[in-house]
């Protein structure tokens, strides 16, 4: 027997009664009132806390009554909410959730959302990721890009050792380079369905094509393993899943939720930059190219976006890793490979660690090149040569499918080191006809700039009466 | 509505409450509500539920969101009887599912294609009257106090009236109708809540409404304007730190660089709590049930303190002090909240009312509308 309050459903006036139960039947008793009704025909409200509990009759009638222990004997509740009211009572099972939160928080975080996120882009069809990404390049092409301001030769130029570079790749028409000029932006982008953007000044500041074809890996990279999607996705997820669990923070302190949102999409990225890069280092050694590219052209890019004012960087909040710490990983992945080197605008002494290479290329007196074409119909050589007084001559030599010199022409201008920097004018021009646009194209960067890089093969033939000293560069996969 | 509860100190044990005690209380006009709610009982409430939402990846998130509201109306007492949260969570599981996926395809939407998202915007914006109304109507239907629930009459033509037209008029308008526009909802709010068989009534005017938006505008002008009068001032009698702020990393590049948006964002949000103040305030005092009145004596203060301290608490618990930080804000609320019965309370009816779906309500609580009271 015990205390509560009777609604008749007509009135908000509770009639306090007594109630008491039998096996079948409670009994609603008062001063000058008193009802039966049977047990079965009643349903009472979960227990929790010390929330009132609610027996509704049949008739609309309620019961309102705090002795919860009192309503748990005679309505044994069946179904979960029962356990649950256990387990709010039990400090065991309250210790235990903050585990399984923690713990469930992690492996979403670390596993579940990337597995997901992976999963749910691999069954979004090619052709709707090409839709998307047409209409991101149609809407940013409306906006921020301006069209691009490289000759057309210069355009098919990288097209062309693009598409050399990506052959033998699964499905490799899938990827597509386009040009947009992009003021103040160095840099190179991926777009969703294989479409990679790169910037006119990207362009123009790695004149240097295994430079830039390490900046292009790394976006095939992203391409490949589906990450701008995959971004999308977990982005999104983690979008709905914090709004489901906003309403248990307060409106005003759920700004505080913005602060982990924006470290999880950071790490995100980030995480996708690293599997990029790597992606980059593995594609780059297969096609022989020295991965030590990746690490110049990020510490040319990063030295680019030093221009502008910089966000303090640490590893937290960083999209891309620290960029020491890729250069780090790229120059492991060199191993094995000739050193590099590159003189031209950019402080080798800073990007290399050590002055070293530089006081090596002074001494050096002659560099000698090759680029073999792709189709095996030729390539052309050079042979540069320096003097102590300042003064340099570069000879171009054209040559056939049989190795055959079909074409000469030859430069010479005046070279100096500054503070590390080695710059080469060229002030005297006696080319002759180019041959094909590839040619053009370098004869036109040593026309009108006045830093020029020098990347020369080891081993590879070279004329010793007059050269014989060489920094090497990449292997020439034709020798 | 329905969130704070009063008491009576005979009633303040498990025993229902005897009649005695309530015929006496009913002669005295005040009822303070009060919150009976703690921070450990709640806390454990409140982790059992979050932990068994997310091993059920969400779907016992229905029952939680229901246990966590019959918590709180459970714990909030005016005239010695207890709030009561009657929905069914089924009902809001069902809703939950709904509204979860068009927020999906919003969000999806959001990072994939701008059209798109802009259309599905359009869509929801255009959807928003019947969203907020439905919610209203939903949560009104399933809020009960001594075994009558509330209800909200209020309709989706109004609706449209008041959150999409007067909307739009913002815009021509350059805002100068948004105090009007806060006005105009707050009475929609108000008079379609129905209890007991009267209608709450309004009685702020649109002129109290200027004047709270009209101080809260000078306060963040006023801090607007003394931010770039130090800045200017600053910046000319000593350009050598703004500009060893802007290019070095030190203590003051933070200074220099985020000091002037942290003092606008404070400045914000302090308007932003004297207007949640004031229009509470403002509105519980001139809101009639009936014969029945309220009083609210919410300090903006004591509100930016809790608020402030609950952020802070949060943060540093990593979240686990939610809970506590909830509790108190509902405790403060209850406390500064009264109700002025004149005559008896319990002598109002009961509102007939049939089942809501949930949907209008859980698509509120996803896009994070405001249908607070």
């Amino acid at each position: 027997m015990t205390a509560a309050l009777y609604y008749d459903g007509a009135t908000l006036r509770p009639r306090p009664v007594t109630i008491d139960a039998d096996a079948a039947t409670l009994r609603i008793r008062a001063d000058e009132f008193e009802r039966d009704v049977p047990l079965a025909s009643l349903r009472a409200t979960a227990r929790l806390a010390n929330v009132r509990r609610v027996i509704h009759l049949p008739d609309g009638t309620q019961l309102h009554c705090d002795d919860n222990d009192w309503v748990d004997r005679r309505f044994p509740r069946r179904g979960f909410e029962a356990v649950v009211d256990r387990l709010e009572r039990n400090a065991g099972a309250v210790t235990a959730s903050v585990g399984v939160i923690a713990v469930c928080a992690i492996l979403f975080v670390t596993v579940g959302l990337p597995w997901f996120a992976k999963e749910a882009a691999r069954a979004i069809p090619e052709s709707a990721l090409e839709a998307l990404g047409n209409q991101t390049l149609r809407s940013l092409d409306a906006t921020i890009f301006k069209p691009s301001g490289l000759e057309q030769y210069e355009q098919d130029r990288v097209r062309g050792e693009f598409a050399e570079f990506v052959q033998g790749m699964p499905d490799p028409d899938r990827y597509r380079v386009v040009f947009r000029d992009v003021p103040d932006v160095t840099n190179a982008f991926s777009l969703p369905g294989g479409t990679i953007v790169v910037t006119d000044a990207m362009v123009r500041s790695l004149p240097q094509p295994d430079a830039l074809l390490a900046v292009l890996a790394h976006e095939v990279g992203h391409q490949a393993k589906r990450h701008v999607v995959r971004s999308v996705i977990e982005a999104s997820a983690v979008g709905v899943v914090t709004a489901l669990f906003a309403s248990d923070v307060s409106s005003a302190s759920a700004i505080v939720l913005g602060v982990p949102i924006f470290l999880l999409h950071k790490h995100y990225s980030r995480d996708f930059e690293q599997e990029a890069d790597a992606f980059a280092f593995d594609t780059l050694t297969k096609r022989n190219i020295s991965p030590d590219w990746f690490a110049y052209a990020l510490a040319h890019i990063d030295r680019a976006s030093l221009a502008e004012p910089r966000e303090d960087v640490d590893d937290y909040t960083s999209s891309h890793p620290l960029t020491s710490a890729r250069i780090e990983a790229a120059r492991d992945r060199a191993k094995g490979f000739e050193p590099l080197v590159v003189l031209n605008a950019i402080s080798i002494a800073e990007t290399y660690g050590s002055g070293s290479d530089v006081a090596a290329a002074m001494q050096v007196g002659c560099w000698v090149g090759s680029k073999p074409r792709s189709d095996g119909s030729g390539g052309y050589r050079w042979y540069a040569q320096f003097d102590r007084e300042g003064a340099f001559e570069i000879q171009f030599s054209n040559y056939d499918k049989d190795n055959k010199v079909v074409g000469q022409h030859s430069e010479g201008g005046t070279w100096a080191v500054r503070d590390g920097i080695l710059s080469m004018r060229i002030t005297r021009d006696g080319r002759v006809a180019p041959t094909d646009s590839l040619e053009a194209y370098r004869l036109e960067r040593l026309g009108d700039v006045a830093e020029h890089y020098v990347s020369v093969p080891a081993g590879v033939e070279y004329d010793s009466e007059r050269c014989d000293t060489v920094v090497g560069g990449r292997a020439d996969q034709s020798s | 509505m329905g969130e704070a509860v009063g008491h009576d100190d005979a009633q303040m044990g498990l025993v229902a409450p005897n009649p005695a005690a309530v015929e006496a209380d009913v002669a005295s006009c005040e009822w303070s509500f009060e919150f009976r709610g703690n921070a450990s009982e709640y806390f454990r409430i409140w982790i059992v539920n979050l932990a068994l939402s997310i091993v059920t990846l969400g779907v016992f998130s229905a029952w939680a969101k229901v246990r966590r509201e019959r918590y709180f109306y459970g714990n909030t007492w005016v005239a010695g009887a207890p709030f009561e949260y009657v929905a069914d969570p089924l009902n809001i599981l069902k809703g939950r599912i709904v509204a979860v996926t068009v927020f999906a395809l919003y969000v999806f939407l959001q990072q994939v294609m701008v059209l798109a998202q802009l259309a599905l915007l359009l869509l929801v914006l255009i959807a928003t009257p019947w969203v907020i109304t439905s919610a209203l109507r939903f949560r009104a239907r399933y809020s009960a106090w001594n075994s009558a629930t509330f209800r909200f009459a209020g309709t989706v033509r109004a609706a449209v009236k008041y959150y999409l037209l007067l909307g739009i008029l913002l815009v021509p308008t350059f805002g100068l109708i948004y105090p009007y526009l806060r006005a105009q909802q707050r009475r929609f709010m108000v008079d379609g809540h129905r209890f007991g068989g009267h209608a709450f009534a309004l009685g702020a005017t649109t002129r109290d409404f200027y004047s709270i938006f009209g101080i809260a505008s000078l306060i963040v002008v006023g801090a607007l304007v003394s931010t770039f009068a130090i800045g200017f001032v600053v910046g000319g009698v000593a350009p050598e730190v703004v500009a060893a702020g802007l290019r070095s990393r030190n203590v003051w590049t933070s200074v220099v660089r985020y000091g002037p948006a942290g003092v606008i964002y404070f400045a914000m949000f302090f308007g932003y709590v004297y207007v949640a103040s004031r229009v509470t305030n403002l509105s519980y005092n001139t809101t009639r049930l009936g014969p029945h009145g309220f009083r609210s004596t919410i300090r903006m203060r004591d509100l930016l303190g809790i608020y402030l301290t609950n952020t802070l608490a949060i943060v540093a618990s990593v979240g686990l002090l939610i809970p506590w930080a909830q509790i108190r804000l509902a405790r403060y609320r209850a406390e500064h909240l009264t109700l002025c019965a004149r005559g008896d309370v319990h002598d109002l009816g009961l509102e007939a009312g049939g089942d809501r779906a949930a949907f209008g309500m859980e698509a509120a609580n996803i896009f994070d509308l405001d249908i607070s009271l």
